[in-house]
């Protein structure tokens, strides 16, 4: 039995996962930078590694740059891409993620251009101003390929088809590798991930690259480790522990999405039947693990804290350096009634979340709500 | 630990039944679940120990720290109240308590409510008290609320201050130590508040708070107190002002009482009645600021001897008791936090306004503070300041 849905925020990291980055700590293996049988055995296990990220994505094994996560990626994308095209510009949309919005802000700040493009209801910037912008000058158009907060997943042949040649197409995919279909294809210039997301170790991920996309200007100068785009001595236990959760998300993805979908619908079931002024952020066709509501009543402060003293895990968004909800920039961006916008919970589901799991969570957000009206 | 005065449990009205005696068992010791009380707590050593106090008496606590100054991000160093330094020294004394603990973001509400007024009131003329805002808006307005959307009938600050149920009605009183006591600025509270609120650090001194502090461990107990106005770090108010609403300031002439223009200066938001220090003005004997006048930006400066003032008209006039004391009561009335409350005579005025009359002029009467109405150690109301009055009005 688990309370935990915060799979989005972190999901556990599973079993086999545990063991294989135990045993990259424990074996016998050297700096993969070495000539000696130790060193090879390093290689050998990054190798692997590579291959089975490169497998999950559909991507060559020589295109993934492993980093420290997605936000690392993220920004070695948008400031390497910027450093290198000094006319160009960074075109992203206000629901982004910080690791996107706040580089951005940063590049800008330096004298970059910078394209924060809204979005409608359903998530959707304005394909021909992508269409513009990229034909006037190259630019990294960086967006979510599915969206943490809201679990919107973008229209990939919309967005592909509105990228000018000689500009990039980057897509944050943390939330969306591992758990739903991710496809390095030709229309795809770059992809950001995190291990953690996908139940691997935290502190690992990748930005994978297709060869020849683009210039990029390396953020971290060294030594010539990850073909020199990333220097450093590579994170050898969390670079084993992101191949093993690869692999496992390959094999058990569309299974996992399939039975996710059903109790993420059983549970927006049970709310919305008692809940009629409930909104339902997260779409249909959104993230299968992913149901984000808004309520005016009470706040997701209280709703959060509530049910932590129940002993679920929900959150309100993104996290915060204080760590209080803040109204989400996700809710303002998709145009969401004023009444909503501090009233934001997201219930993101996972490996370890069964039927009865999510049956209690319904149970438990219910009287919380009813008792919070009641006080009112 | 002895249970203090100030920890009221047994009276109705707040989270458990009982004939208002207060001499129960703790609710802890009943069958049946604990109660839940949200303790508000600022990181400092007054709520850490109220939270302490709390959980050793069997309550299910909860703490919650207010986000509430706009800066309070971390790019400023801690200012004593609210930053994110104090938000993780709350946490770790949550930890250390064993109790959970939950940052709210409530900074919408007091930009809203307090820094809002507190801006408003400086350029008015008038010197503003939003601590005392902050309590009726904020800790015991939205605070209480959410508390109780969590389940909690009661919460509970670090407040130096009394409350007890005698005589069939709820009373707040000063806290047990003279100096730390701040009641004044709790004198808005009702019956309502008070059923629903325990100060457990209020029958106890701050040396006694800060021994607590030590011998429980919380890692706090030397910490200095905080400062007065929690949202303008660096205690220049007239700068805050000025940064939050330029274009509304206004330069005018500081003028002797019968009306000659001795100087000029950069805004009425600059003083307050009773100041003697920046008026930048050479005079033969101290002057002080006597009357601050907003429509035409003039401030009033006279020498010691006629700065008293008899009495003084207020409004916004409030009980703790619920109904109003008999007209023309003597209490003794204090008219700024570290004032000596002064013997007085409060008369019922129209609507919600009072009329305030002194046994002997005080000086520093300043419209927007508060004046609190007290019995001995007991408040009984209070009403805030609008205007000296010197004629006899009795």
């Amino acid at each position: 039995m688990s309370r935990y849905f915060d799979y989005n925020a972190t999901a556990p990291a599973r079993p086999e996962v545990v063991a294989a980055v135990a045993d990259a700590m424990a074996e016998d293996v050297g700096n993969p930078s070495s000539m000696h049988a130790a060193g090879r055995r390093a290689r050998a296990l990054i190798d692997d590694a590579r291959a089975a990220l490169a497998a999950l994505v559909g991507a060559e094994p020589r295109d993934v740059t492993f980093t420290s996560g997605a936000t690392e990626a993220n920004n070695l994308v948008l400031r390497g891409f910027a450093a290198a095209h000094p006319d160009g510009a960074v075109v992203t949309t206000v629901i982004d993620h910080a690791s996107i919005l706040a580089t951005a802000d940063a590049l800008e700040a330096a004298g970059y251009r910078v394209e924060r493009l809204s979005v409608d209801a359903s998530a959707r910037p304005d394909y021909a101003r992508i269409r513009a912008l990229t034909a006037e000058r190259p630019c990294v158009v960086a967006t979510s390929w599915a969206n943490g907060e809201s679990g919107h997943v973008a229209d990939l042949a919309a967005l592909a088809h509105s990228v000018a040649p000689g500009s990039l197409l980057h897509l944050d995919a943390a939330q969306a590798a591992g758990r739903i279909d991710v496809r390095m294809d030709a229309r795809v210039g770059s992809l950001a991930l995190s291990a953690h997301k996908f139940a691997g170790p935290r502190g690992a991920g990748a930005l994978i690259m297709r060869r020849g996309a683009t210039e990029l200007v390396p953020m971290l100068t060294g030594g010539p480790q990850e073909s020199g785009r990333r220097a450093g001595t590579e994170n050898l236990a969390g670079i084993v522990g992101l191949g093993v959760a690869a692999t496992l998300a390959a094999r058990d993805m569309h299974a996992e999405a399939q039975r996710l979908t059903a109790l993420r619908e059983r549970l927006w079931g049970a709310l919305a039947r008692e809940l009629p002024d409930l909104l339902r952020i997260s779409p249909a066709d959104g993230l299968p693990n992913t149901l984000t509501i808004a309520l005016v009543r009470p706040t997701s402060d209280v709703v959060v804290a509530a049910l932590d003293l129940e002993g679920f895990a929900v959150s309100a968004g993104a996290a915060c350096a204080a760590g209080a909800p803040e109204p989400s920039h996700v809710v303002r961006g998709l145009g969401l009634p004023a009444e909503y916008r501090i009233g934001l919970v997201r219930m993101s589901m996972g490996r370890d979340t069964t039927r009865s799991d999510v049956d209690e969570l319904a149970a438990a957000f219910l009287s919380v709500v009813a008792r919070a009206r009641q006080a009112a | 630990m002895s249970v203090n005065g100030g920890f009221e449990k047994d009276a109705p009205g707040g989270g458990a039944a009982g004939d208002g005696s207060g001499k129960h068992a703790p609710d802890a010791n009943r069958r049946g679940p604990r109660e839940r009380v949200v303790v508000a707590m600022s990181g400092g050593v007054d709520s850490s120990v109220a939270a302490a106090l709390l959980v050793e008496h069997g309550f299910d606590v909860v703490g919650i720290s207010m986000r509430l100054a706009p800066e309070a991000d971390g790019s400023r160093a801690s200012s004593g109240c609210c930053s994110l330094e104090d938000f993780r020294d709350a946490e770790r004394v949550a930890r250390r308590i064993g109790i959970p603990h939950y940052v709210f973001d409530m900074r919408a509400e007091f930009e809203r409510s307090v820094i809002g007024a507190f801006v408003d009131e400086y350029l008015a003329g008038r010197t503003p008290s939003p601590c005392i805002l902050c309590n009726r808006e904020i800790k015991f307005g939205l605070l209480r609320a959410k508390a109780a959307d969590l389940g909690a009938q009661r919460i509970a600050t670090g407040h130096y201050a009394r409350s007890s149920f005698e005589g069939g009605r709820w009373r707040l009183r000063r806290g047990r130590d003279d100096a730390k006591d701040q009641s004044y600025f709790l004198f808005e509270l009702g019956q309502a508040e008070l059923a629903g609120t325990l100060f457990p650090v209020g029958d106890m001194t701050k040396d006694q708070v800060r021994c607590t502090a030590e011998r429980l461990g919380l890692g706090v107990a030397g910490k200095p107190d905080s400062q007065e106005i929690c949202f303008v770090a660096d205690g220049r108010y007239a700068d805050f002002v000025e940064r939050a609403a330029a274009a509304r300031v206004r330069a005018g002439r500081l003028v002797s009482e019968d009306g000659r223009e001795l100087g000029r200066h950069a805004g009425v938001h600059r003083f307050t009645v009773g100041q003697r220090k920046g008026l930048g003005i050479a005079a033969s004997e101290p002057l002080y600021v006597k009357r601050i006048d907003a429509s035409s930006a003039d401030v009033v400066v006279a020498p010691r001897r006629a700065t008293a003032v008899a009495g003084f008209a207020a409004g916004g006039v409030s009980w703790v008791a619920g109904v109003a004391e008999r007209d023309a009561t003597p209490l003794e009335v204090r008219i700024r936090h570290k004032h000596r409350p002064a013997p007085a005579r409060v008369f019922h005025d129209a609507g919600s306004r009072v009329r305030v009359l002194f046994d002997v002029a005080q000086d520093g009467v300043s419209p927007g503070q508060a004046a609190v109405f007290y019995r001995g150690d007991e408040v009984v109301g209070g009403a805030w300041i609008e205007r000296e009055e010197n004629a006899a009005c009795a």
